[in-house]
């Protein structure tokens, strides 16, 4: 590090001008400051400690590995985020260089003992004129002590890694040598009121207007959603109110005309000053009106849509704890009921007119399911995540994931129904005659309602089968009962079927009990017994996600297996008719024509066709030898490979093989436990197979890109849990020994 | 929009149906890598001890062939005359910043033959020598010897970790 490196600027200094040094925040602030707007007092900790940081704990390189480990077009957001979480463990973990850390605690000493200080990211190329990515760097308010704000800049200088902002990594010039960020440390400022302002509103569509937003309070609290603002949309010419939304249940304003002047007034010099319009964090009123942040207000009018629904699944705690209110006590148990209700309807000898309205409740029920899925339970299952980041603050482990260790004991509704498979196979295990009897029906071949009738006529009169058969025709009614990629696994009893064969042949051996326990010990201890309640929170949230995230596909499936069995049997009356070709497979977004054509008999109906997988193609002379994924479940094993392209492939599925697959779903868990290891295409580490696979001490590993285009059936596979990598075939030289015959230029 | 996105843990997705993964270019990263390059790390062994050296070489367009050239007196050439077996490991290592998962690296599995002066040495030593007319003097120096590597198969590693193999006489 360059001895003429200036650590610390404050916020008036010329220094603080120059934005390679300070980024843009500071830099905007301390024109403010130069045209005489009041602004928290304060410094900022310049990029050339963030990269004396780097340079000295060596994170260039643990950075370019966790985002170069693959290529970024090819990471799905949550490896963005497991890549994020890795990073900002090791800069936890990492050593403020000494001289910086003295240099920040001397500048703290001059400040009043406990003041509180606000953290912010400033990075040089964020708040641009062209993109303000705002929220995609973290800040910290209300920190004090020298330990919490030393461990906030770091979090700060973390966040230039966050998962945010790999995914605009394009447009941030994401670079591991390159890149730098700032820290924007502030007094805090508790004013009784604070607000944003634009200068020009927002959203883009009315240029001729600005809009002021003010909360009885912190700011946070309005940016957070914690309480309602009140808000105004001005015209930005003759400074006139064009609306005033009050809060609900207050009939007086927070802001008085005067007061409102001021801000507008302010506003509009400081658009000038910047040279842009902007958006503007302001607190106090009056001589106390004080400028807490400011930045170019850029519109997200041409933001990619997928990117930006991305951003919400991060919700911030008061959001997830009032998701998680609606999650657990309305949204699941109504979930739960509707499915319940739909299957115990009775299906048989409907007219036409019945089974249409039949098909359209359900497919509406179906439909309204599913956006609710999409807008509530995925957001939620940022509680998983949130929890995750909590643990690492407070206990620092090694191991990044180490916290997943406390939500094993959810009683998700997948393990259930192992429980149920694993009895049916102890059944078997239990009267060897049955067990025979069983492998036959199954050696035969016999599928779908056909092997139902096989097994009902095993026996009758003998308790041991008759309970087997009977468990067996209950198990399918209460979990296989959901469907996958547009099937129902009842329809397929079959395959659970020697699932529980394969089950009673080699009982899977799950490990043991967690060490939950002394985690949650660890944890408790480093929060402190005054952040107890927050612990328990927070880890309730936590384990709720967790569960949700499972059960969730379970019950949407149920409801969605519903919809496609009145499909079906609709489907066969049009087949009937000669309306539809036979062997279609049937989508739950044709219900309406389906529907329509019950209801019409002239009308002509045309199913979506499944789209032909011929470029199912595999390189034909390049022979892939080590493929590289996320170590999603430790430990090493080697088998053959089981590529599952279709829902009939699953069938095949032999103890002791290696599961290469697209991606694992709830529906589908109970398959894992009979293979040997696992190769996903789905990266992440808190997908459904990392979960199943660690509790069963499965070799897993995921995110491996064309991974059921590269590995072949049969292919002798080795699966490397602890580093995430999948080995094909044998490390042999045969080529080298035979004979080879020397070719001439 | 929502059901094209395939979400971190969403049921209806796009599932990717066809295959990212291009032969070619991995084709053309190895042999862009050989014809960019102009060192690489020969292997020899002798006794069951293993020996490394740096040469200079040159590759075949067809990527069958790998030459250079050596004094006779070196170690390596005596290893060569014990044991046909050689190994060559060529990076980019040079050209890169020092990131491991920028760095690409072939190794090369082959059988070594030293040529005879009279019979095919001329156009093998061209090859090497357009390559590298600086070492034209030593590749034409009666102690020197021509050395021709049939390659078996390439080991070509990238990102770390990831390999892939490849045998240019499977074409």
């Amino acid at each position: 590090m360059e001895s003429s490196s200036e650590i610390i600027i404050p916020l008036i200094d010329k220094l603080a001008g120059n934005i390679e040094k300070v980024g843009s925040k500071t830099k905007n602030l301390n024109l403010l400051i130069n045209n005489s707007f009041k602004v928290p007092e304060g410094f900022c900790i310049s990029t050339d400690a963030y990269k004396a940081f780097i340079t000295e704990n060596k994170l260039y390189n643990k950075i370019e590995m966790e985002i170069s480990r693959k290529k970024l077009e090819d990471m799905r957001w949550e490896e963005m985020w497991d890549a994020s979480l890795r990073i900002r463990s090791a800069f936890l973990k990492a050593e403020i260089p000494p001289y910086i850390k003295d240099q920040i605690t001397e500048k703290i000493k001059t400040y009043p003992l406990n003041l509180e200080f606000s953290v912010r990211s400033s990075s040089p190329s964020e708040d641009s004129e062209k993109t303000s990515f705002a929220g995609i760097h973290e800040s910290y308010i209300n920190i004090s002590g020298i330990k919490d704000l030393l461990k906030s800049i770091k979090l700060v200088w973390a966040s230039l890694w966050s998962d945010r902002a790999i995914l605009y990594r394009e447009e941030l010039e994401l670079d591991s040598y390159n890149s730098s960020i700032a820290v924007l440390v502030q007094k805090m400022e508790k004013r009784p009121l604070s607000g944003l302002a634009f200068s020009r509103e927002p959203t883009g569509l009315y240029a001729d207007q600005m809009v002021i937003e003010a909360v009885d309070g912190l700011l946070a609290q309005l940016v957070d959603n914690v309480k309602e603002g009140e808000k105004w949309v001005i015209d930005r010419k003759t400074h006139k109110i064009i609306s005033h939304k009050k809060r609900e249940e207050y009939e007086d304003s927070l802001l008085n005309e005067d007061e409102i002047s001021t801000i507008i007034t302010s506003i509009l010099h400081i658009e000038n000053v910047i040279g842009y319009p902007v958006d503007v964090e302001w607190t106090g009123v009056r001589e106390d009106f004080t400028i807490l942040q400011t930045r170019p207000i850029t519109s997200l009018e041409d933001e990619n849509t997928e990117r930006k629904w991305y951003l919400t699944l991060t919700p911030n705690f008061e959001n997830l704890k009032a998701l998680a209110d609606r999650v657990e006590n309305n949204l699941i148990p109504e979930l739960i009921k509707t499915g319940k209700r739909l299957s115990s309807e009775k299906s048989e000898n409907l007219e036409k007119k019945q089974l249409a309205s039949a098909l359209k409740k359900r497919a509406l029920c179906y439909f309204k399911w599913k956006d609710i899925y999409w807008d509530e339970f995925i957001p939620f299952a940022h509680g998983i995540r949130n929890l995750g980041t909590y643990y690492n603050d407070l206990v620092r482990p090694d191991n990044p994931y180490e916290f997943m260790e406390l939500l094993k004991d959810s009683n998700l509704i997948a393990a259930q129904r192992d429980v149920n498979l694993k009895k049916l196979a102890d059944h078997l295990n239990n009267n060897s005659e049955l067990k025979l009897n069983i492998k036959k029906v199954i050696s035969n071949g016999l599928n779908g309602k056909k092997l139902i009738k096989k097994l009902l006529k095993l026996k009758q009169e003998d308790e041991v089968y008759s309970k087997f058969i009977k468990d067996f025709i209950e198990l399918l009614d209460d979990y296989m009962d959901v469907a996958y990629e547009n099937q129902s696994f009842k329809d397929y009893p079959e395959l659970v079927l020697n699932n529980i064969y394969q089950l009673s042949e080699n009982p899977p051996i799950y490990k043991q009990k967690s060490s939950g326990k002394t985690l949650l010990d660890k944890l408790y201890r480093a929060a402190g017994e005054s952040r107890k309640s927050e612990v328990d929170e927070v880890l309730r949230i936590g384990r709720l996600s967790w569960k949700l995230r499972d059960d969730d596909n379970i019950l949407l499936g149920k409801i969605e297996s519903q919809l496609l069995t009145y499909m079906k049997l609709a489907a066969d009356i049009l087949i009937k008719e000669g309306r539809i070709e036979n062997g279609l497979e049937l989508v739950p977004e044709d219900w309406k024509k389906i529907y329509q054509g019950l209801l019409d008999d002239e009308i002509k109906i045309n199913l979506t066709k499944k789209e032909d997988e011929t470029t199912r193609e595999t390189p034909r002379e390049l022979k892939p030898r080590q493929l590289v994924g996320q170590p999603s479940s430790p430990g090493i094993v080697t088998g053959r490979a089981r590529i599952i392209n279709s829902f009939q492939d699953f069938s095949k599925i032999k103890s002791g093989e290696i599961l290469v697959c697209d991606a694992i779903q709830p529906q589908m868990t109970f398959l894992v436990s009979i293979a040997a290891g696992i190769v996903e295409r789905r990266g992440g580490m808190l997908v459904h197979s990392s979960i199943i696979a660690r509790e069963m001490g499965i070799p897993a590993v995921n995110g491996v890109g064309d991974a059921t285009f590269l590995i072949k059936n049969g292919d002798m596979v080795t699966v490397n849990g602890y580093l995430g990598l999948v080995i094909i075939g044998e490390p042999e030289f045969n080529l080298e020994h035979g004979k080879y015959i020397r070719e001439t230029l | 929009m929502k059901k094209s996105i395939e979400e971190p843990m969403c049921r209806d997705k796009s599932f990717e149906r066809h295959c990212k993964f291009d032969d070619e270019a991995i084709k053309n990263n190895i042999s862009e890598l050989l014809e960019s390059e102009s060192f690489a790390v020969l292997s020899t062994q002798g006794k069951g001890q293993p020996y490394a050296s740096i040469i200079g070489y040159s590759s075949t367009p067809d990527l069958k062939n790998i030459v250079f050239a050596t004094s006779k007196e070196t170690r390596k050439f005596s290893l060569i005359t014990e044991s046909r077996k050689v190994a060559l490991l060529v990076d980019n290592r040079s050209s890169v910043p020092p990131i491991i998962n920028k760095i690409c690296a072939v190794t090369i599995t082959g059988q070594s033959h030293i040529l005879e002066e009279a019979t095919d040495q001329g156009k093998w030593a061209d090859l090497l020598v357009k390559k590298h007319p600086y070492l034209k003097e030593f590749v034409q120096a009666p102690s020197t010897a021509v050395i021709l590597v049939d390659v078996y198969r390439y080991f070509y590693v990238r990102r770390f970790q990831e390999v892939f193999e490849w045998n240019p006489h499977q074409r």
